[in-house]
């Protein structure tokens, strides 16, 4: 141990005898301004609540107004998409229609 | 209230459905536990009454967040200590102590406790007190609530690890590495002061 280590033993040792026992009664009126306090501040959410709401309700905004925005765009593209998907429905029945037709022939054929 | 009589359960459940009476009686017995652990980490610029009151807004705040996994007493002491470190943590650290910074009696007492026969008697303790406080400022808040809580207030490494949250190897380390700043400090004062 050196001096220095010494040194700060010492006075560590003699700030303990400092510390006497303070009183530690509550003040008159404490937990009542305590309570009125808690009772009349609002229960705010804290900076990460409060920001997450916030991005909620920002990104369902900008949902809604990009959908109007492109609403055109949206409704032509739906209808082609239903277009193409009849038309390629339809294509699929005919063609298994004519197949239905060639296989009686090929059959007759054996 | 005597602590036999205090039912914490009901009182609890009281404080969540909003009941006046029980929050001051929550108050009430809590008060000496906050109030001495408010003093041992008190910041400069504070009143020890403004900080207590800041800890009893934060406890009621949070009172729904608490489990129950460890008794309430543990869980506002840990409250209490955080508000301390976040109001130390934003104090100013003092960049150095010089022999200027000291007060006649912290001087004296420092001279003092450099010859092995030094006895402080009860003005000399608050003398030795203030100075300890003054070299504390120039540790960061974890540092300088571990020392606190290990020399000042002879705790052990298992309750402060109760108190705080900390484990014991990361407090043993803040130990070590406080211990190794002090005595850094403690020598450039009594070097400046020859």
């Amino acid at each position: 141990m050196n001096d220095i280590e010494r040194v700060w033993i010492r006075l560590v040792s003699a700030a303990r005898k400092a510390q006497t026992p303070r009183a530690t009664e509550i003040p008159p009126g404490f937990a009542t301004r305590v309570v009125a306090r808690w009772k009349t501040t609002p229960n705010s959410p804290s900076a990460w609540e409060f920001l997450s709401v916030r991005a909620l309700v920002f990104a369902f905004l900008l949902m809604v107004v990009s959908m109007v925005a492109n609403y055109n765009m949206i409704n032509n593209n739906w209808i082609n998409n239903l277009a193409t998907n009849y038309s390629s429905v339809n294509d699929d029945w005919a063609n298994s229609s004519a197949i239905t037709d060639i296989i009686p022939e090929f059959i007759s054929t054996l | 209230m005597p602590e036999n009589q205090f039912d914490m359960a009901s009182i609890l459940l009281r404080v969540r459905a909003g009941d006046a009476d029980a929050s001051r009686d929550l108050v009430i017995f809590l008060y000496p536990l906050v109030i001495k652990i408010v003093r041992a980490h008190l910041p400069r610029s504070l009143s020890e009454e403004d900080l207590a009151q800041e800890v009893f807004m934060k406890v009621f705040a949070h009172i729904e967040q608490y489990r129950g996994t460890v008794p309430f007493e543990h869980w506002v002491s840990r409250i209490t200590l955080t508000t301390c470190i976040n109001h130390l943590r934003a104090q100013k650290r003092r960049p150095e102590l010089r022999w200027t910074d000291l007060s006649e009696a912290e001087a004296a007492i420092l001279e003092g406790a450099m010859s092995a026969e030094f006895e402080a008697d009860r003005l000399q303790a608050v003398a030795a007190r203030e100075l300890v406080n003054k070299l504390l400022d120039c540790l960061n808040s974890e540092d300088r609530l571990v020392i606190t809580l290990l020399e000042l207030e002879q705790r052990s490494v298992a309750e402060i690890s109760q108190i705080t949250g900390w484990n014991r190897p990361l407090i043993k380390v803040r130990a070590f590495r406080a211990r190794r700043k002090l005595r850094k400090y403690l020598n450039k004062l009594l070097e400046r002061k020859t």
